[in-house]
């Protein structure tokens, strides 16, 4: 059997629960005791879970809400609660995996950039890169990167005088 | 401080330049949320809330109010324009708003609408005004042991949050009362679940993880989905009309009164929302309308029925909050969350200390009402347009905020990789659809009711089990766990039976 999205998310609630778990016997009985009384029928759930996923087999009712909200739709007889929207184009699997892992890339991008030069020059930096990559013009990129920049200065470095992280790399240069 | 103190400080506050002036910001900016559908609300309270750090309660509250208030007001454009509604409770704004404008009514649809989003904030504001003498004397009769059985019951309301699937919410809340255990837990003195980091042993700041959870996951979203945000084709927007809408709302005052009054009542009870008022207000319109047949085909009752209950539904969702802590949804969640960076607690101090504090908050819904309805009716047509931002736009900008809000929050660098951690689990938990409130509300109770658990039972022991109102509300809790399992089982013996 082929493992799916959910069932690796499903093994990721497991991993979680039963780390915390495992943690939480390393302390004494005060401090472990609540940690190991949520813990415990979570991580039940999440094995159980992980089992009704591979199975394949779709469990449980609606909410209290759904009944609520079906209740309502199906007293009020005669009228299309259905409202009509026109579809996205279908995105097939591969598609949605490489778009998935190109913006988790940009994601990255962005914090080793954060990491490396702070962020008043990650930010027009990250700006400009991502929107002209995405085909957006030069100008409009430019000009979103300067306002948000420019933002970002009048709110927190005049405004707020708070500090903003320079990264690894600027204070290096400045003190050569 | 007296109540008449409360109400006319409250007012002063929230008229007074920096409450009035961040008001004015956040409004426009949560209209904009409002009409871009899928951002929401807790998207955009994830987003201001680390802005806040460092500001008064009152201006803190005005800044984040004004714009939680009126999200589904802007919501309304797009759901009567296009016929995709900016947020959830939207949908219901649809069904009547969307037909008016295909029949060249989009004017008198957003006349209505907006008009009657107004009132219904004003009312719903009002109402929360009127409950605050009769709930004070109950919540100064509050102690650790009420506070604490508060606290479990609003963990019991996962199983109303939790979306599709009961275990996922409650597999969601779990590990947001796991997140609110990591740092120094204060009754022992042990340092829980910080693995050796030194960045965790204060614990895990809720906006890292609310940032993350509803920022960045959105971010991944538009991401994966790209285009666009509006995939719809757009009515025309023939006539003008807005006046009649306004007009219609005074021929219908009496729809629009009980929609407001059922929509509050809606916000008080925990778990059901905004989505829930919309309907059932909806439904109501149907069943008590004169002229039933004209309802789907672009019917001006649906319209105000809708709007006045998303919007009277907040007024009624701040009294819990406020009162006893307990966050009726996941935007109240992160609202309460705010409150602790603000230095607020919720419950007594609430309604002695910083009465003002609760006045100037409704006063804030009213003024915001107003004053986005003022700023939608001229350029709702335009503003619409928002929809059609391409996400490579969108992106930097939500990116940008988001970080750069987690690390202002808490000043240290390492929380936006836990904010980016958060990111891909929000965003995983919306692709397989666990609901993400229960997380928050895990978070935010967690501490909670840790530290009156503690503290009642180094009063009290065992016996603070046994005061009248804890007695009263463990046995409501109970029922609240154990109704739906009732229902469920009678429901299935019922098909059962149905099918024999």
């Amino acid at each position: 059997m082929k493992l799916q999205g959910k069932h690796y998310f499903d093994i990721f609630w497991i991993l979680f629960f039963g780390g915390i778990m495992i943690t939480a016997f390393g302390y004494r009985y005060k401090a472990r005791l609540i940690p190991m009384v949520v813990t415990l029928p979570c991580l039940a759930f999440a094995i159980y879970r992980f089992i009704v996923d591979l199975r394949g087999k779709e469990e449980e009712g609606a909410t209290g809400e759904d009944i609520l909200l079906q209740g309502i739709k199906e007293k009020v007889e005669g009228v299309s609660v259905g409202f009509k929207q026109k579809s996205r184009m279908k995105l097939t699997a591969a598609e949605k995996r490489r778009r998935l892992l190109d913006i988790s890339l940009w994601i990255l991008i962005f914090l080793g950039l954060i990491f490396t030069v702070g962020f008043l020059y990650a930010i027009p930096i990250f700006t400009v890169a991502y929107m002209r990559i995405k085909r957006e013009s030069w100008v409009l990129s430019v000009l979103c990167a300067a306002g948000l920049w420019v933002g970002v200065y009048l709110a927190f470095v005049v405004g707020t005088r708070s500090y903003l992280y320079e990264g690894l790399l600027i204070p290096l240069l400045r003190n050569q | 401080m007296s109540l008449w103190d409360g109400i006319w400080g409250g007012l002063a506050a929230a008229s007074s330049w920096p409450a009035w002036g961040l008001m004015l910001l956040t409004i426009p900016i949560g209209l904009v949320i409002g009409i871009i559908p899928g951002m929401g609300g807790n998207m955009g309270l994830a987003l201001l809330i680390p802005f806040t750090f460092g500001m008064h309660p009152i201006p803190g509250f005005a800044f984040l109010l004004g714009m939680h208030a009126v999200v589904h007001t802007g919501g309304s454009i797009p759901a009567i324009l296009f016929d995709t509604p900016g947020t959830g409770p939207n949908a219901a704004t649809c069904i009547e708003g969307f037909p008016m404008a295909q029949k060249g009514e989009a004017g008198r649809a957003l006349g209505a609408a907006l008009t009657s989003s107004m009132i219904g904030g004003v009312l719903g504001a009002i109402f929360m005004a009127m409950v605050i003498p009769v709930l004070r004397p109950l919540v100064l009769a509050f102690g650790p042991p009420e506070f604490f059985m508060m606290a479990v019951m609003g963990l019991t309301f996962i199983s109303l949050m939790a979306g599709e699937s009961l275990l996922k919410g409650l597999m969601a809340g779990g590990m947001g009362l796991i997140i609110s255990f990591v740092g120094m837990d204060p009754q022992t003195g042990v340092v829980r679940f910080s693995y050796g980091m030194l960045g965790l042993m204060d614990g895990i700041n809720i906006v890292t993880v609310v940032v993350g959870l509803f920022a960045l996951a959105e971010v991944i979203d538009m991401g994966v989905k790209g285009g666009a945000i509006a995939h719809t084709e757009s009515a025309d927007v023939k006539g003008t009309g807005v006046m009649q809408g306004i007009k219609d709302c005074y021929t219908y005052w009496w729809l629009l009164m009980r929609c407001s009054i059922i929509g509050n009542i809606i916000g008080i009870i925990p778990g059901l929302g905004g989505d829930a008022a919309a309907f059932i207000c909806y439904g109501h319109a149907v069943q008590t309308t004169k002229q039933r047949d004209q309802f789907g085909k672009g019917c001006v009752e649906g319209v105000i029925a809708t709007d006045s209950a998303h919007n009277s539904k907040e007024g009624g969702a701040l009294i819990p909050t406020l009162a006893f802590g307990v966050p009726g949804s996941s935007g109240m969640a992160i609202l309460l969350g705010a409150f602790m960076i603000l230095g607020v607690s919720p419950g007594r101090e609430m309604f002695t200390k910083h009465l003002d504090l609760v006045f100037s908050m409704v006063w804030v819904i009213v003024f915001a009402n107003i004053i986005a309805v003022m700023l939608c009716l001229p350029f709702a047509g335009k503003m619409a347009k928002i929809t059609f931002i391409r996400t490579s736009v969108m992106i930097p900008f939500i990116l940008v905020c988001g970080i750069l809000g987690s690390y202002l929050t808490t000043s240290k660098i390492g929380d936006i990789l836990i904010t980016v951690i958060f990111g891909g689990v929000g965003y995983a938990m919306k692709k397989f659809d666990y609901a993400r409130g229960p997380l928050i509300l895990g978070i935010v109770l967690g501490r909670i009711a840790e530290n009156a658990l503690h503290v009642s039972l180094n009063l009290y022991g065992l016996m603070f089990l046994f005061r009248p109102i804890t007695l009263i509300l463990l046995i409501i809790t109970l029922a609240t766990v154990l109704f739906p399992v009732y229902k469920d089982r009678v429901k299935k013996k019922t098909a059962r039976g149905g099918i024999g």
